[in-house]
Parts: C-alpha cells; structure tokens; sequence
C-alpha cells in the first residue's frame, strides 16, 4: 500500500498535475494583479469624467478619453496653478488635476524646492494617489529639464 | 502436437530477397532526412521572420515606453531613494500602469519565438548531419 | 553475448542511437516478410513489409512496453498494414471469411483435444515444407494468421488476441477451427 501511493506521487501524472497547478497559481496571481491596477486605473478615471466640470470649469462636448488615464501619476507641463493645486498636460493630452498637501515632496532635480517654485511650462513627473474628486493627491512633484 | 508443428512451420519460412533489409533502411534513412531537411527549412524561415519582426517590435516598445512615461517613472527610483521608498506603493501602480503591455508581449512572443527557431534548427542540424553519416554507411 | 532485447533497442534508439533502429529491421525483416507473404503474396509482401517499418519508426514514440511487447506490437502494424494493402487491391477481406462457419467440421472434432487433432500421419507428411506451404496457402486467411504466429512466431494466444484485436476465446477457437481445417485439407 505505502509503496503503492509512493508510486503514484513520484508519477509522471502526479508531476504534470502539481505543474498545472503551479501555472494556475501563478496566472491567477498574474491575473488579480491585472484586476487590482485596472479598477486603480477605471476608479481614478471614473472619478475624473465626473469631476471634470468641477475640476477644469468647462464640459466639453466629448471627454478626450480613449483609454483610462494613470491613476498613480503624471508627467508633463504645467498648464495651469491654482494653489493648493496644479493643473498638467499628461503625455497623451490628458488634463489631470494636482492635488498638493502638506505632505508632498516637491524637488527639482535632486534639490528640495517649495509649492511657490513650481512655474507654468515646468516639466513635472507626479506620483501619488488618486481620490473620489479625480485629482491626484501628489507624493511627489519633480520637476525635470525640458526635453526628457 | 505442438513441438512438432512449429518445428514444421519453423523450417517452412519464407525468405525475403537478401537486399530487403538494407532496402528498408536506406528507404527510412531517406525519410528521416527529408524530414529533417524540411524541419530546417520551417523553422529557418520562421526564425528569419520573427528576427525580422523583432525591429519594429522593438521600435515600437522603446517608443511605448518614452510616450507612457515609464522611464521618467522609473527614473525617480534613481533621483532620491529615500522618499521613494516611502511611496514605493504609487510608484509600483505608476510603473505597472505606464508599462505598455501589448508592446512587451509581442517583443517577448516573437524573442520565444526565434529562440526557440534556433533551438529547432541547430537540432534538425545536428540531426541533418547524423542521417548523412548514417547514410554513409549503408 | 546476450542479444539486446527489443525494449533496450528502443530505448538507445530514442536516446539518440539512430543506428540502433537498424537492429530492429534486421531482426524482424524475415519474420515480417514471412507473415504478410503468406496472408498477401510473396510480391507484395516486400512493399508491405517496408510500409511497416517505416510506420513503426514513425510512430515508436507511442511505442509502450507495459500495455504490449514490441513483437506484438509490431505484427500488429504489420497485420493492419497487410489488411488496408488487401482492401486497396480489392482482395479478400477477412470478415467476409469469418462468416463462414462449416458446422459439420466443428461437429466432427468437437470432442478431440486440441492436442491431439493432428495424428502423428497427418504431422509428419507437414515436415515436408514445400506441402506445408502448399496445404496453408488453401487454408483461410483468417486460420493461416492465427497458425503462422502461434507455431512460426510462437506467440501465445493472449499475444495473437491482440494482434488480431480478438477475445483470447474467439483466438482460441479459431485456433482450433484452424486445426481441424488443415486436417481436412490434408485428408
């Protein structure tokens, strides 16, 4: 009998079995993670068509949306500063609206600089997280050279 | 009964022509290159073509990933580690969200691809010059 | 020294000896050849016999000791290979053969052991090779098959069931049926 279930473990059967159970494993995995950054990415963009009214003072007739945006960031100029908040062009035409606190770390290059430092035309990469109104609450602002 | 008849049937066995085994081998021989010839042949041509795919793939991608974002992204883990640390989890979602996914499958597809077109012609090679050495000897 | 057994061949073969294929044509050429020239022709049985080995090279990755030895295995192939050869010729199908059933011959034998079916007259005048060949050639297809591989491949019935993808009984019968046939055939 122990002989005979020691057979059956070490079979080629056996084996292919735990292997496909290994793939599954990891393809779920591979798969919430998928799940996990597109609702990020459907929430946040959700949350910006509602709020772009409020966010930008304008409806446009169509929202210029073809995919959902990043959620978690944005990077490139600044088109508009309405403190506590920044307004920047995301690589794709994208408006996304900046949310400054007290907590974001704000550096050009690799110097420390302050909210009022921030310029129109500055090329900034954001990351932070996104809220119920569609800004981004900024974590991070650095501002880079143009041309990056 | 029965010793006897299969000693009977033992001494009734029909012979075939001298020349049918080597006939039989050389015909498997022959087949087996053919084949291996062929393998060659495919799996050259689609080695050739996934090479060839592979430069605008990877056009493609670099120009993915500049227009995402994902080098500027990426690039702040470099600029000051120590804050970064403290937002690794937004950094890690802006990273995972700019990462162009389509761009990196197809390059990743059509690298599977040619490697394993290489594999399959250096073994039909292998393969090629081991029948012409048996070939030889027939 | 001992000769390497089919399954050891197999094994080197498919661990990259490819001349070791070749041990296998050499040793079932002639039995092959034997088999499929009786149930066929002499002429063909070359043709067919060639067929067979280049489907069981082609197919020997599917070859599996534990559900078959290589010999039944092989004769199967060869069997088969016999059978789709006759249909394309448009000879004699083997079914139709089986249908036939001479009742007055079972009747006759049915109390002799299958040992003793053949007297010691009738198997002597089969040492005679050339009236061997001559007696099996009028014999049925179905008979001669299952008579060439139990007494000239000395396979056992069980082997011949698979071969022949019969019950081990109906193999057993028609085993016997062959007997007695040859008897009648020679008296």
């Amino acid at each position: 009998m122990e002989h005979d279930i020691k057979k059956i473990f070490e079979s080629k059967v056996s084996f292919r079995i735990l292997f496909g159970i290994g793939i599954a494993i990891v393809a779920l995995l591979i798969f919430s993670l998928g799940v996990i950054v597109g609702f990020h990415k459907a929430s946040y963009g959700h949350a910006w068509e509602e709020n772009y009214e409020r966010n930008f003072g304008f409806m446009p007739g169509r929202l210029p949306l073809d995919n959902f945006p990043n959620a978690s960031g944005a990077i490139g100029k600044i088109i508009k500063i309405t403190l506590p908040t920044i307004i920047v062009e995301d690589r794709n035409n994208t408006e996304k609206v900046i949310l400054i606190k007290d907590d974001t770390q704000i550096q050009e290059m690799r110097e420390q600089i302050t909210i009022n430092d921030l310029r129109i035309d500055d090329f900034v990469v954001v990351i932070g997280t996104p809220n119920a109104q569609g800004q981004i609450e900024a974590k991070l602002i650095r501002v880079m050279p143009i041309g990056i | 009964m029965k010793d006897k008849l299969t000693k009977a049937f033992k001494n009734s066995v029909y012979e075939p022509n001298q020349d049918l085994e080597g006939l039989i081998w050389s015909s498997i021989i022959k087949r087996d290159k053919r084949n291996a010839q062929f393998k060659l042949w495919a799996f050259g041509l689609v080695g050739v073509a996934s090479l060839a795919g592979l430069v605008p793939t990877f056009k493609i991608l670099f120009t993915d990933l500049t227009r995402s974002g994902f080098y500027e992204y990426f690039s702040l883990i470099f600029s000051d580690t120590g804050s970064i640390i403290s937002y690794w989890k937004e950094l890690a979602f802006s990273l995972a969200e700019s990462l162009p996914i389509i761009s990196i499958i197809s390059v990743l597809s059509l690298l599977f691809v040619c490697f394993l077109s290489i594999k399959y012609i250096m073994k039909q090679i292998n393969r090629d010059q081991l029948i012409s050495s048996l070939t030889l000897s027939i | 020294m001992p000769q390497e057994s089919d399954e050891e061949i197999i094994i080197l073969y498919k661990n990259g000896e490819e001349e070791a294929f070749r041990d296998l044509v050499n040793r079932y050429t002639t039995p092959l050849y034997n088999f499929t020239a009786r149930l066929a022709s002499k002429n063909d049985a070359s043709d067919i016999v060639q067929e067979t080995f280049i489907k069981v090279w082609k197919n020997i990755n599917r070859f599996d000791p534990k559900k078959a030895g290589f010999k039944t295995w092989i004769f199967t192939i060869a069997r088969n290979t016999t059978t789709d050869f006759l249909r394309k010729k448009k000879s004699i199908l083997f079914t139709d053969l089986e249908k036939e059933i001479d009742e007055d011959v079972i009747s006759f034998a049915e109390n002799i052991p299958d040992e003793s079916l053949l007297p010691d007259a009738t198997l002597q005048k089969l040492e005679d090779s050339e009236f061997l060949n001559k007696t099996l050639e009028k014999l049925r297809i179905n008979y001669r098959e299952v008579l060439i591989l139990h007494y000239q491949e000395e396979m056992t019935f069980e082997e011949i069931g698979r071969v022949l993808d019969k019950p081990l009984n109906t193999v057993k019968s028609q085993h016997r049926r062959a007997l007695i046939e040859l008897r009648k055939i020679i008296e």
